[in-house]
């Protein structure tokens, strides 16, 4: 037995209203009038066919948001601004977004300090991930291995196949909810991911990023005009900075690396002073002690030329 | 350390200001934490109205502990605003301390400039001895920090030795920067440097104390003024794939040799 | 979205913002109700009307406010206050474009459409630091260039975009006329110009010609210092390519001779028949979100909505017939002209709606005196700028993402904009608090919503006509648009039919002027102006958003490294700049993105402000100001 599950959809959507049973906020793609897709209340009619990427990490901001109060003053001490006590089930998590929620699962509660919002939020959301049968504008997460379904990083995933629905759990939560449904044999479940697979074009494996490479940084540096879209729609990128809040109080809020002012230091000099110093360290991060699931958001938010797509198609990067 | 303890500053209260020098100050606060504090680590200070920023332990005293700041920017010229009795918050401490079990009983050069001093002072008071040589250099004569404690540091066999960038009218002592109280023979008979200052002094004293003869492996130096959370989470003072702040900010220099040549961006 | 786009939202709830009107008491302000306020400006309106005159009041619009605020806005100007003064701040950006392109192809706007810039083979950008402030457009350039366009920049700085270009010619700064002309001269000279386009669809070329036949890329050299070679190799890649664009922006309209550098650029388009079809013709990028809106809507002296002359007595019967009013058939003054007015006393009072002019006009001690001079002030606005300071009655008004309206880009697509979160206290949408103050001064107008105030406009403007809030739903509709069956235009002047009466072009003959001031003995430098991508304008929205302010919290100034080392100074050392009208003080920046003899400083601090430094010559056609050159000098602060 595979540990997967069969479900229909009509099974699908008893797994979602259980969850609003326990508590939870169930959040589902749904598509504004314009195209875009959002995580919003309310279970769906059906699955959408047509869905895509989020153009938005809305995984990430569920548990890291964009910005954040830390601590004000008050009374006699500090007062600390707790991350707000929400119970959220995203249904229809991409693969890409599921695995970039285990990097900073990692990251923000399994390094040296452990941070109490971030761990809070993240107990409080149930991920239920969709595997994918399209690769989204610019992405590379088959290369990237977060594509086309996810290894780690939700509680269920979901695999379209035919009309029903294929299920694993990596949780004991997510194992509970699909306890009643029947088992699915191991080879029909590598039969769907291997047919998922096929239907995304063959990728070559990820370079490692070469520090201190003039010419490429160079050439990306030139390029890219300073916008901070590649860090605020990755799902993956976690820095932030530290800055006044109201007239006594400190918040927090996620900080471009490829500003000049993120490596200022008191003072004024500057560690990494020019923009393909900046792409130095971002790439180095990316594929280096940080990580990149290639979803490919960077690429279509990049105002000039200098996200994934410019890095991986500049000569001399492709990996050997 | 996790939980609320490195999330949340404590309050503290400005026992004590004294002015050490044009620009520089110390400033006595209460903390709960002063037992932890290791040479060499920092803490975290919420100057009010502003935001936190690290700063490296210049003295620890019963229930209170000691910064020694100098006016760079906004958050610290905030603070010199502030008077005793003012309320700031801390906490900490964090970082890698200096490693003194290693230097314990050791011949030790600690080269220092300017508001360098400060995040060796520490470790000054538990080295002093006949084995420790400190050369100690600062712009001009009224920026040499901790003067009154020189005479006890001498008492206790400490070979100290000033310098001034720019002599006064009653300065008699050497002339020139930090790194021309340097020479072969001192440096040869050591076994292990330590070097804290501004990072121009930083990348000059390192320097020749390589060229002198001490292996970088055993120079150890300390890089506080990349960081800005202090726990490891914000970023900004990764190099490579170290965070300066947990990490560090102590490293020996063949660490930080090494980190150099495979990170991006400069060092000091 | 460029940075400033992804922050935007930080300073609309920033805690500076203003809640309730202000009055002046003493030195300072204090609260009051609306009432109150309102009924204190209309009083005093209507009182310095009834005895200086309509002529006596200047009424300010916004770039940034949607169009129906301005269209009430101009309205109540001319029916209500019976003036015609009523400007806006295109009058320091493309007031010369306005002018220029009226004359030259009967319509003021960009020929074409930013969705066709991906078509195009060659890119040409001058006087635009577009990757910096037009960074979506520089977007869809990046993209063509990807596609294999080549990339031209004419450029007197080394701007982000010049660095990448495929060819950079760095000209004196005011001498473009001169190296356009040369253009000109190479393609007719070497037969690379479109003579059937010219015989047919333009006039007025052999006058042009006569100007233009002695100046030879030789001549351009002595003028602007760009190698004659170069020019001319530039000028054939020009006429060589199949679908090139040419863009521009302040480095070409912020100039006394500003109207005539737009004409020589349109002469050049047309003398190479690169215009009336898709990925060609002549860009002007319009800076702020609403500047092309505000100018369409007749926010321009002696422009009623929709570029209709006020002299024209069909046209006033028309806007008499819609708003029961025959508007003032005399032509008010430009804004950069009112400091002037007030301080000889023909202008008492000033209406100030979301523009800062003490730290966006020229000479700023002079502004100054004009705003302290000011019998009645009335600022409406955001935030308590510098400008208000100088007010007797600030009123709270709605930021963008709390207003309802429609903006009109820079390539004439009229967009939606929806309101998403409430305003901050007391603060009132524009038109709302336009609406009362013209009710309590005897002419109400009964608006009840942005959308009426559209429908209002769609029958002033024939550009609007077709659209509607309806319409617009289904997405952005670009004007022309005289019917609602008319898909709108998505490029001008279609297949060489010009805009203007008769259907051709008009060439219009100019040559180079030096600019009113150069660098002499006692102010060797020459200064530019500008800005920077992080912060807009004068930073009353941007210094209160914590990551833009970081990036540039301080005055600076660029100079050329040479320029450095021969002054002894380093990148962080204090300078002081020094012109014949004020100083300023701040950090030296090297960078070689100026060239030696070239200094570049922004307006976006007001306390160094480097229009404390810059003169208010005039272009005599559009009245926008000398921005890009003056003299100054420049010392090491010890």
């Amino acid at each position: 037995m595979s540990g997967a599950k069969r479900l229909s959809w009509g099974d699908l959507t008893r797994v979602l209203r259980a969850l609003e049973k326990e508590g939870y906020e169930v959040l589902s793609p749904q598509k504004n009038r314009w195209g875009d897709w959002f995580p919003e209340p309310g279970l769906p009619a059906g699955w959408p066919g047509d869905f895509q990427n989020y153009a938005y990490p809305f995984l990430k901001e569920a548990v890291f948001p964009l910005e954040e109060p830390l601590f004000s003053s008050g009374g006699t001490g500090f007062v600390f601004h707790a991350a707000e006590d929400r119970r959220l089930a995203f249904f229809g998590a991409r693969p890409c977004d599921a695995e970039a929620l285990a990097y900073t699962d990692l990251f923000f509660t399994g390094r040296f300090f452990a941070d109490s919002r971030y761990r809070a939020r993240r107990r409080n959301l149930f991920v239920i991930a969709a595997a994918c049968r399209a690769p989204c504008p610019k992405s590379f997460c088959v290369a990237a291995q977060a594509g086309p379904w996810a290894r780690k990083g939700f509680d269920i995933q979901v695999y379209p196949a035919g009309g029903d629905w294929l299920a694993e759990a990596a949780t004991l939560q997510g194992r509970r909810l699909l306890s009643a449904y029947p088992d699915v044999r191991r080879e029909d479940l590598l039969r769907v991911r291997r047919e998922l697979e096929g239907l995304f074009p063959a990728p070559g494996p990820l370079p490692r990023h070469t520090v201190r490479d003039a010419a490429r940084t160079g050439w990306l540096g030139a390029r890219c005009f300073r916008c901070g879209a590649c860090i605020w729609l990755c799902p993956t990128c976690t820095c932030y900075d530290q800055c006044r809040f109201g007239k006594d109080g400190v918040k927090r809020e996620q900080d471009p690396c490829l500003f000049e002012g993120y490596h200022r230091l008191a003072g004024g000099a500057s560690l990494r002073p020019t923009q393909p110093h900046r792409m130095d360290f971002r790439y180095e991060c990316k594929f280096g002690v940080g990580a990149c699931v290639g979803c490919g958001r960077c690429s279509v938010g990049c105002v000039g030329y200098a996200a994934m797509e410019a890095y991986l198609e500049r000569p001399g990067s492709r990996a050997t | 350390m996790s939980g609320r303890g490195h999330e949340l500053p404590e309050s503290s209260k400005i026992i004590r200001i004294r002015d050490e020098g044009p620009g520089i100050r110390s400033f006595d606060l209460t903390f709960s934490g002063w037992e932890e504090v290791r040479p060499g680590q920092m803490v975290k200070l919420y100057a009010p109205g502003h935001w936190e920023f690290p700063v490296s332990v210049s003295g620890v005293d019963e229930g209170a502990i000691t910064l020694t700041l100098a006016r760079v920017g906004v958050a610290t010229t905030a603070m010199f605003g502030l008077s005793e009795g003012a309320t700031v918050g801390l906490r900490g401490p964090f970082g890698r301390p200096w490693p003194t079990q290693l230097l314990w009983g050791r011949k030790v050069l600690v080269v220092a400039g300017g508001v360098g001093l400060a995040p060796t002072r520490l470790l000054l008071r538990e080295l002093a001895g006949p084995g420790l040589t400190l050369l100690y250099g600062a712009r001009s004569p009224s920026l040499l920090l901790f003067r009154d404690e020189y005479g006890e540091l001498v008492d206790r066999g400490v070979d100290l030795r000033l310098t001034v960038d720019a002599g006064d009218a009653t300065w008699k002592g050497h002339v020139g920067v930090v790194t021309t109280l340097l020479d072969r023979d001192l440096v040869r008979t050591r076994d292990h440097a330590v070097v804290a200052g501004p990072p121009v002094m930083m990348h000059f004293a390192t320097r020749a104390l390589v060229e002198m003869g001490m292996p970088p492996e055993r120079i150890f130096v300390t890089l506080e003024n990349h960081m800005k959370c202090g726990v490891g989470l914000c970023g900004h003072c990764r190099i490579g794939d170290r965070y300066v702040c947990t990490d560090g900010p102590v490293f020996s220099l063949a660490e930080v040799f090494a980190l150099q040549e495979r990170s991006a961006g400069n060092l000091w | 979205m460029c940075a400033k786009g992804w922050r935007s939202y930080e300073f609309a709830a920033h805690p500076d913002r203003l809640k309730k009107p202000l009055i002046r008491e003493g030195d300072g302000f204090r609260e009051a109700s609306w009432d109150e306020a309102l009924d204190r400006v209309a009083g005093r309106l209507l009182e310095i009307k009834g005895k200086f005159g309509p002529e006596a009041i200047q009424v300010l619009g916004s770039a940034k406010c949607p169009n129906e605020d301005n269209y009430v806005l101009q309205r109540w100007a001319r029916a209500c206050l019976r003036t015609d003064n009523v400007d806006h701040c295109a009058r320091l950006c493309h007031a010369s474009t306005v002018a220029g392109l009226a004359r030259a192809f009967g319509s003021g706007a960009m020929t074409q459409s930013i969705s066709e810039i991906e078509g195009s083979d060659l890119i040409v950008l001058t006087g635009s630091n577009t990757a910096e402030q037009h960074p979506v457009i520089a977007s869809h350039m990046l993209r063509a260039i990807n596609r294999g366009a080549k990339l031209l920049v004419i450029d007197p700085r080394k701007t982000p975009m010049a660095r990448i270009a495929d060819v950079h010619l760095s000209p004196r700064p005011g001498t473009d006329i001169a190296w356009i002309n040369a253009f000109i001269n190479v393609l007719v000279n070497e037969n690379l110009h479109d003579r059937r386009f010219i015989e047919e669809h333009t006039e007025g070329f052999s006058e042009m010609w006569e100007k233009v036949r002695q100046c030879t890329p030789e001549a351009a050299e002595r003028i602007t210092g760009i190698p004659a070679g170069e020019l001319a190799e530039a000028a054939r890649l020009y006429a060589r390519s199949r679908n090139p664009m040419i863009f521009y922006a302040m480095g070409i309209t912020q100039h006394v001779t500003g109207t005539q550098n737009v004409m020589a650029l349109a002469n050049l388009v047309m003398v190479a028949g690169k215009i009336g079809r898709p990925s060609t013709g002549l860009c002007p990028l319009r800076g702020q979100n609403n500047v092309q809106g505000a100018c369409d809507v007749g926010v321009l002296p002696g422009m009623l909505p929709g570029y209709r002359s006020n002299s024209d007595e069909r046209i006033l019967g028309q806007f008499e017939a819609l708003w029961g009013v025959r508007p003032p058939s005399w032509k008010g003054i430009p804004s950069t002209q009112a400091p002037d007015a007030i301080l000889a006393g023909k202008v008492r009072a000033l209406y100030s709606m979301g523009e800062n002019i003490f730290s966006s006009h020229p000479d700023m001690h002079h502004v100054e005196e004009a705003l302290r001079r000011t019998d009645f002030l009335v600022v409406q606005d955001l935030f308590l700028t510098e400008t208000a300071r100088f007010a007797h009655v600030v009123l709270p008004a709605t930021a963008w993402p709390e207003k309802e309206g429609t903006f009109t880009g820079t390539d004439r697509t009229v967009q939606r904009v929806r309101k998403a979160v409430e305003p901050p206290g007391e603060a009132w949408d524009d038109w709302r608090i336009i609406g009362e103050v013209s009710r309590r001064m005897g002419y109400p107008m009964e608006f009840r919503s942005p959308e009426t105030i559209f429908s209002e406009m769609a029958k002033a403007i024939p550009l609007y006509a077709g659209m509607s809030y309806e319409r617009l739903e289904q997405g952005g509709v670009q004007w022309p648009c005289p019917s609602p069956d008319h898909p709108g235009t998505p490029y001008l002047h279609r297949d060489g039919v010009f805009a203007r009466p008769g259907g051709r072009g008009r060439f219009h003959p100019v040559e180079h002027v030096e600019p009113p001031e150069r660098p002499d003995a006692e102010y060797p430098f020459c200064l530019s102006t500008g800005r920077v991508g992080f912060h807009w304008h004068t930073r009353s929205m941007t210094s209160r958003i914590g990551l833009l302010e970081r990036e540039y919290p301080a005055a600076f100034v660029d100079v050329n490294p040479e320029d450095g080392r021969r002054l002894g100074l380093r990148s962080g050392d204090r300078v002081r700049v020094t012109s014949r009208r004020g100083s300023l003080e701040c950090a030296a920046r090297l960078t070689d993105e100026v060239p030696p003899g070239l200094l570049f400083a922004t307006f976006h601090y007001s306390e160094a402000s480097a229009n404390a430094l810059t003169l208010n010559a005039l272009d005599p056609i559009a009245q926008i100001p000398e921005l890009k050159v003056s003299a100054v000098r420049l010392e090491k602060v010890p």
